[in-house]
């Protein structure tokens, strides 16, 4: 049984929107920041929430990021209506990318966003579905580890 | 490899333009690409970040790394927009003529030898 997160905020990211995008990171950032949560941990889940968020700005139709704060950790769950991830082992990969030609060209495309986030959290989780869309999860603990 | 160097003497030096000044004074390190997920994921903290990129998301990325500021390369103008929010963000966005390897090998000799 989970217990009741302290706070929930949920912001909306339209796709191929590049001009905003990084908006709802940097609206988390503040909350984390306002919170008085460790550098460090806001370091953390910023990369993760941006890398998340520019994911459903470069692939998907339009989504919605949604950060949740538990006493013990931070959850954000990116969820997008789009066309899926094709095969997840190599979207992993580092280097690997399938970004339109324009996110390339603004230096997005690198093959390093999902590893970003796997590299970043505590725990990752992606569910997808071809031709509907896909929610990625990752969580970073609050706990002190130096 | 870590430097210690206040960035008026960084922007005297390599005759850099200012865009927008920031608030962090130490540069102690720099990082050359213009892949945002490259900087985001390896760039050391107060550096500064050389790179031809100059839309709004540089700030984002820069800013979430703790980055003392951005070189813009080539001569390129970043758009009003992006001006301020390097303002707000509290981050040194800067331009020269020189292209980044050239810009680059300028800062890293003068990081190493203080």
């Amino acid at each position: 049984m989970e217990n009741q997160p302290l706070l929930v905020e949920s912001f909306k990211i339209i796709g191929k929107d590049y001009e905003n995008g990084g908006e709802a990171s940097s609206k988390i950032k503040s909350i984390l920041k306002k919170l008085g949560i460790p550098p460090e941990i806001i370091k953390k889940v910023s990369i993760c929430a941006y890398e998340s968020e520019m994911n459903i700005v470069i692939y998907a139709y339009e989504g919605e990021i949604t950060l949740f704060i538990y006493k013990d950790r931070i959850k954000v769950e990116a969820k997008d209506i789009g066309p899926g991830i094709e095969n997840l082992e190599l979207a992993m990969k580092e280097g690997y990318s399938t970004a339109p030609p324009e996110a390339i060209e603004l230096g997005f495309g690198a093959g390093m966003g999902l590893p970003n986030i796997k590299n970043n959290s505590d725990r990752m989780k992606i569910d997808t579905d071809i031709g509907k869309g896909t929610t990625l999860t990752f969580e970073v603990d609050l706990n002190e580890k130096g | 490899m870590k430097f210690v160097m206040d960035i008026n003497s960084i922007i005297d030096a390599l005759n850099l333009t200012i865009f927008s000044s920031g608030k962090e004074k130490i540069v102690e390190n720099g990082y050359t690409s213009d892949l945002l997920s490259v900087v985001l994921a390896k760039a050391p903290k107060k550096s500064l970040w050389i790179t031809v990129q100059r839309h709004l998301n540089i700030i984002a990325v820069a800013s979430i790394r703790e980055l003392t500021g951005i070189i813009i390369c080539n001569n390129l103008i970043p758009d009003e927009e992006v001006i301020k929010k390097s303002n707000e963000e509290g981050l040194w966005l800067l331009g020269t003529e020189l292209d980044p390897f050239t810009i680059s090998g300028k800062l890293y000799k003068i990081l190493k030898d203080g």
